[in-house]
This record gives structure tokens, C-alpha cells and sequence, in this order.
């Protein structure tokens, strides 16, 4: 839910007031921009659709539910926007790519392995995810999102996000590790 | 969180805004008309089942509505209008049944029915003993 101060902001912009604004651009723009970067992998992309939520959510903040906080409801416009563009393009990876930069076996404990590119392989193996699984890792991972905020965003139960997440951190097991 | 949980949130790439984003977005906002607040605006979402609904009422109200209270209208005062319809109204009956504007008539329409009740009651009888002796013929004993 919308806090006072927050839904005041609102009112004021609704009224006509277009600086006020310019708030809530200032309190929510890294945190978008970021969870657009985690989806995109790319900078200026996460940077466009970030400024084009921002001016969606303007052009239709009359429509806004002041029941849910105005970032879940920001991120659900820009989380459209960003899969709607990821559909449009080919996947940057494919499994049989992220397979050959995999090790061959679990690391061996005490085994040093360079954390930059474990990342890297992680990185890969979400890109992979079906667009549903990696859109809920990437809230709940990334975002600290809770399950009822990623319900809202992707307006779907929260019965389904704990599925989707279940399922999709089998599926990175699976990719990661070569067996569940 | 276990440690498959970490590797995951690990693997986040941080990515700073460039410089002077909010001003750049701050300039496209102003292009732009905010959106007004509407409760019962043009919005589909209210609109459209309404318009859905009004629309299933109108067609129920046209063919399945009685004739009757579509101008047909009938005055229970004067029995003589019905009784002129029901005389005319074709029937399988092979006596049709008197209207009953005079005794005669009446009763030897009863009497027709209960004819055939009671010719109904000896039919039923026969074949009820038919099915018995077929029951008795092909009934097998067993050892």
C-alpha cells in the first residue's frame, strides 16, 4: 500500500502539479533501472525502458491503486515493457553455449574457483529460464521482492510465484550442476 | 537461504543510472498529459460488462418473455374470448373433452375416460401374467 507521503506526491501530480513528479522519479529510478538491467543485460536498453515506464505510469496514474505501493506498480509496467522487447528478440544464449563454459564436474570442495565467472555462468543460466521462471528469480533474487509483491507485479497467485520459483531454481540445478 | 540461494543472488550485475537520467526523464514527462483520475470514465473494464449485461437482459426480455405481455393481452373477465380459442385449438384426443356447458355432454365424455382407464387396467393385467409364464418357461433349476 501506498504510504501517506507517497499518495500525497500522487494527489499533487494527479492535480496537475507535473514537477512533484519528478520526486518519484528521484526515489525510484536506480532500483528500476537495475531490475531492468538484470533482465535486459544491457544499459542504455534498461535505461530507455525505465524512462518510459516512468512516463506510462505518468500517463496513467490515473489509474493507479493506491492498495499497492506505487513501485510494484511502476515495475509491473516496466516488467511489461521489458519482456514484451525480450520476446521481440532472439535469445542472447542458447543452453548448448552456457554447457560449454561449464565445468565438467561439481567443483571439488576447496577448489578455488574464480567468483566472477561462477557469476557469469549463473548469470547465463537465468537468461535461459523460461521468460515466467526468470521474471520471478530476478524479483526475488535482485529485487528482494516478497511473494506477494511478485504476485501483484506478475498478477498471478502467490500459489504460482512459489511453483514458478520452485521450479525454476530445479531448472537452474539442473543447468548448473548437470543433475537435480 | 542455503547456499544455492547466495549463488543465485550473486550472480546480480550492478548497474549504475547514467548521469543527468532523471533530468532527461523529467523533460519527457512534460510532453506528456497526466492521467486524470476517473472512477466511471471510459473504462473498459467497468464499461464493457455493463454494456455485456444490459445486453443479455434486452435479448432475454424479447424471446423469452410470454407473447402475452408483448400486447397479447388477455381479459380473464370474459370467459367467452378463451373459450372461442380453446374450441379451436386442434387435439389428438379421440373424444375431445366437452367445455362443459352442458351435462350431457360431460358425462359421456367421463365416461369415455374411464373406459379407457379401465381398458388401460386390463391390458396392464394380461401383460403382466404373459411375463409371468414366459418367466416360468424359461426358468432353469439348479443344482
Amino acid at each position: 500500500m501506498a504510504n501517506n507521503h507517497e499518495f500525497a506526491i500522487i494527489e499533487e501530480v494527479r492535480g496537475g502539479n507535473a514537477d512533484h513528479y519528478r520526486l518519484l522519479v528521484e526515489r525510484y529510478h536506480v532500483g528500476l533501472v537495475q531490475h531492468l538491467f538484470n533482465i535486459t543485460r544491457d544499459g542504455p536498453s534498461a535505461e530507455d525502458l525505465a524512462q518510459e515506464a516512468f512516463i506510462k505510469a505518468y500517463e496513467k496514474l490515473g489509474q493507479y491503486n493506491p492498495d499497492y505501493a506505487f513501485s510494484t506498480w511502476l515495475y509491473k509496467i516496466a516488467d511489461n515493457m521489458a519482456y514484451r522487447q525480450l520476446q521481440q528478440m532472439k535469445p542472447s544464449s542458447d543452453i548448448a553455449d552456457l554447457q560449454e563454459m561449464l565445468p565438467d564436474d561439481k567443483p571439488a570442495a576447496g577448489e578455488q574457483v574464480d567468483k566472477e565467472t561462477d557469476r557469469k555462468v549463473v548469470r547465463q543460466a537465468i537468461d535461459t529460464l523460461p521468460g515466467d521462471y526468470r521474471q520471478v528469480v530476478t524479483l526475488y533474487y535482485f529485487d528482494n521482492c516478497s511473494y506477494e509483491e511478485i504476485a501483484e507485479i506478475i498478477e498471478r497467485p502467490i500459489g504460482t510465484v512459489r511453483t514458478w520459483l520452485h521450479r525454476a531454481k530445479d531448472q537452474l540445478r539442473k543447468d548448473l550442476y548437470g543433475r537435480i | 537461504m542455503d547456499e544455492f540461494d547466495e549463488r543465485i543472488k550473486s550472480a546480480q550485475q550492478d548497474y549504475e543510472p547514467s548521469p543527468g537520467f532523471v533530468d532527461r526523464t523529467m523533460e519527457e514527462v512534460h510532453k506528456h498529459k497526466v492521467g486524470k483520475s476517473r472512477r466511471f470514465g471510459f473504462n473498459l473494464k467497468i464499461w464493457a460488462p455493463a454494456a455485456a449485461g444490459f445486453a443479455v437482459v434486452v435479448f432475454a426480455m424479447v424471446f423469452f418473455v410470454p407473447k402475452e405481455t408483448q400486447g397479447n393481452v388477455v381479459d380473464h373477465a370474459q370467459p367467452s374470448t378463451s373459450k372461442a380459442v380453446a374450441k379451436t385449438r386442434p387435439t389428438d384426443s379421440p373424444t375431445p373433452i366437452s367445455d362443459g356447458t352442458d351435462d350431457a355432454s360431460l358425462a359421456a365424455a367421463l365416461d369415455a375416460v374411464q373406459t379407457s382407464v379401465s381398458q388401460s387396467a386390463s391390458d396392464q393385467a394380461s401383460t403382466d401374467t404373459t411375463i409371468n409364464d414366459q418367466t416360468q418357461e424359461i426358468s432353469v433349476p439348479t443344482n
